[in-house]
């Protein structure tokens, strides 16, 4: 096992390894940027550096900075988390030559699992269904002419890009164009590969999102995890993870899996992936890899008991995974709302934002991770993620319900965020009952649709009064007088006079 | 005073007496019922926050026009459109709306600008996008608030810029 880890992160992934190393009885060391020095995972580390802030850029991605810091604290092994340099090849190479292991998954010499266009062949030529699409390519012409041949609507994605970033859907040639030079600046900024390359896909209006966590350690020992459904996202990012999907059938869920081994052993895969699907109702084709561990591990982590982070760890330290499939025996569901900082109603804008009030959810079954609190500002620079709230039950409309009540009892004062359409999105009929797709919040109107159906008389007759009460408030003043005297009443007046002359001394 | 509150199709009645005591839980009809209420929390800006409604916490926001009116109220976080039509008897008298929009435009939240699409001295139509604007790893366009001929633009590709900083003018 290693002694001593650098996690190389901010933020929710940040805290949880820090916990998850320090479980494994290692050293958890940690790095910071200046804001987030009061963060969870700063202080419970058992040591945490503060970067240097250069000009312009992230300090989490300054990859020289980091580097030199792991060197100089001896560490045995970096832990990246996801988005930053998780999937950075320099990072990864930079650490190598100093014999520091980047605890990422390890595979058969000559592969890239973040160059998608490579594996997507690859598990061509092992048989999986892939979408039609092109190999990487940065020839605007050609481009042009492999979409028409695909069809329009095709999906662009930057070949390194991850969590949305360098990803677009266009829907007709005249605007190939400008959404490539979009790709293009957008991997500049926060893709650290160059030069910039992009492939092209299919792109099905009517998918829901699979993935297949899966463990596989050096002696060669596998678990394959139930299968994750992450369809519900905004800008190609996750807000609702459940765990197993209710779309699947038995059969081709077993077909998936095996597909899944076959890849992982052919690929001589050693750690902690996710196999990702897309699934049209009729046939799943095989995406990509996720080689690092997603957001929403934790869901599989409440699901099936096993503790993802900490395995992840051990076994890129060389050591055999501690559990076997048949450990993992459950028929729960468990389901993850990601929240975020946004506006939803203009289509999710940031929402940055001191944060008032905090009121997270608890119950039996019920589980959250955040990692802000009452006073913090949600700044602009990353992620608006700020919380995750968890529940599991015996099946999914359960599982729905407790998730009801949940965010019912979730409350962030202060910013905008997610919450009321998650809310809404929870007793919305097509989600219940599975009939939705990847597009189900994608425009105002399907937006404004899942907050109908929430709407009562009840509650529209409430909101009419409150109108009629805040204008009612507002012309007569009547409430400052009303307040005043009810203040005098109290004695306050006699606390305010007391304070006012203090405040002369 | 009677207030008539329009929301889309329905319309709702809503009285609340002259004498309205907001330092107590009192009384308001809308149509044929009756509800309790009582303001509980203001914002710092003095807006309402949390109201007591029948016993029941709503938490609220009400959404204002120019003119002061409400336009919006937001109850538990889903929003419902608003509009008072007719009021009787009241002393209030909402200021007139302004004659000139102003035309420059400065940053709603820190961010980089990544992109911008209009040359200084050009004419524009409200509306159009001028320049991009991105935060939290999204990328924001920036409007024309009127037509007219771009006066300035105060900020480069690449520059870093904080919430109130001027980005650009239309004059």
């Amino acid at each position: 096992m290693f002694s001593k880890i650098l996690i190389a992160n901010r933020g929710l992934i940040q805290a949880n390894c820090v916990r998850a190393v320090k479980e494994l009885g290692a050293r958890a060391i940690t790095i910071y940027a200046p804001n987030d020095k009061n963060s969870a995972g700063v202080r419970n580390a058992d040591e945490a550096y503060e970067l240097e802030v250069k000009a312009s850029g992230i300090p989490y991605l300054d990859i020289e900075q980091i580097v030199d810091l792991a060197v100089k604290l001896k560490v045995d092994a970096v832990h990246p988390g996801y988005g930053f340099l998780a999937q950075n090849a320099d990072f990864n190479a930079k650490l190598k030559e100093k014999k520091i292991c980047l605890i990422t998954p390890k595979h058969l010499e000559g592969y890239d699992l973040a160059d998608k266009p490579q594996i997507r062949s690859f598990a061509q030529t092992l048989g999986l269904p892939i979408l039609p699409g092109t190999d990487t390519c940065n020839d605007l012409e050609s481009l042009k002419k492999s979409a028409a041949e695909i069809g329009y609507p095709i999906v662009m994605k930057a070949a390194e890009g991850y969590g949305g970033i360098g990803l677009r859907v266009i829907d007709r040639e005249s605007v190939l164009e400008a959404n490539y030079r979009n790709v293009l600046s957008q991997a500049d900024r926060h893709l650290l590969h160059a030069p910039h390359e992009v492939y092209l896909e299919k792109y099905f209006t009517k998918a829901k999102h699979i993935e297949f966590p899966v463990a596989r350690d050096a002696q060669g020992n596998m678990v394959v995890f139930p299968e994750r459904e992450c369809t519900i996202q905004r800008r190609y990012q996750k807000l609702v993870t459940e765990t197993p999907s209710s779309c699947l059938t038995d059969a081709l869920r077993g077909k998936l899996k095996s597909a899944v081994e076959l890849l992982m052993n052919q690929l001589a895969i050693q750690g902690f992936v996710s196999v990702e699907f897309l699934y049209d109702g009729d046939q799943a084709y095989f995406l990509e890899i996720n080689s690092y561990i997603q957001p929403s591990h934790a869901v599989s982590a409440l699901l099936t008991g096993v503790d993802m982070l900490r395995e992840q760890v051990s076994i890129a330290s060389d050591a055999p995974l501690s559990f076997s499939s048949k450990d993992i025996t459950n028929d729960d569901v468990a389901m993850g709302v990601f929240v975020s900082a946004e506006d939803t109603d203009r289509n999710f804008t940031p929402s940055p934002g001191k944060i008032e009030r905090l009121d997270l959810p608890y119950g039996d079954g019920v589980y959250s991770l955040t990692n802000v609190s009452a006073g913090d500002t949600v700044g602009t620079f990353y992620d608006p993620i700020v919380a995750l709230v968890m529940a599991k039950e015996i099946s999914r409309s359960k599982v729905i319900s407790k998730m009801r009540t949940a965010l019912d009892a979730l409350h962030i004062d202060g910013i905008k965020t997610s919450i009321p359409l998650m809310r809404a999105l929870m007793r919305y009929p097509a989600f219940s009952k599975g009939e939705y797709d990847s597009e189900i919040l994608a425009t105002k109107e399907s937006r404004d649709a899942i907050f109908d159906n929430i709407r009562t008389p009840e509650e529209s007759e409430i909101a009419a009064m409150i109108a009629a009460l805040s204008l009612h408030r507002d012309s007569s003043k009547q409430h400052l007088l009303d307040e005043a005297r009810e203040n005098s009443k109290k004695g306050k007046v006699w606390e305010m006079a007391a304070e006012w002359f203090n405040r002369q001394k | 005073m009677k207030y008539q509150v329009i929301q889309g199709d329905a319309k709702h009645s809503v009285n609340i007496e002259g004498k309205y005591d907001f330092a107590k839980t009192s009384p308001i009809e809308v149509d044929k019922n009756t509800y309790d209420v009582k303001i509980e929390e203001t914002d710092l800006s003095g807006s309402m926050k949390t109201v007591m409604i029948n016993h029941r916490i709503y938490r609220v926001s009400v959404k204002k026009r120019g003119d002061g009116f409400p336009e919006e109220v937001i109850l538990k976080g889903v929003p419902y459109k608003v509009d008072i039509d007719r009021i009787e008897s009241t002393r209030y008298r909402p200021p007139a709306s302004p004659k000139n929009i102003p035309g420059d435009v400065s940053a709603s939240m820190p961010g980089q600008v990544i992109n911008v699409l209009v040359n200084e001295g050009e004419s524009v139509e409200e509306g159009q996008a001028i320049l991009i604007l991105e935060a939290m790893k999204m990328e924001n366009e920036i409007l024309a608030p009127k037509a007219g001929k771009l006066k300035s633009i105060a900020s480069k590709e690449g520059t870093l810029v904080m919430k109130g900083d001027l980005l650009f003018e239309v004059e």
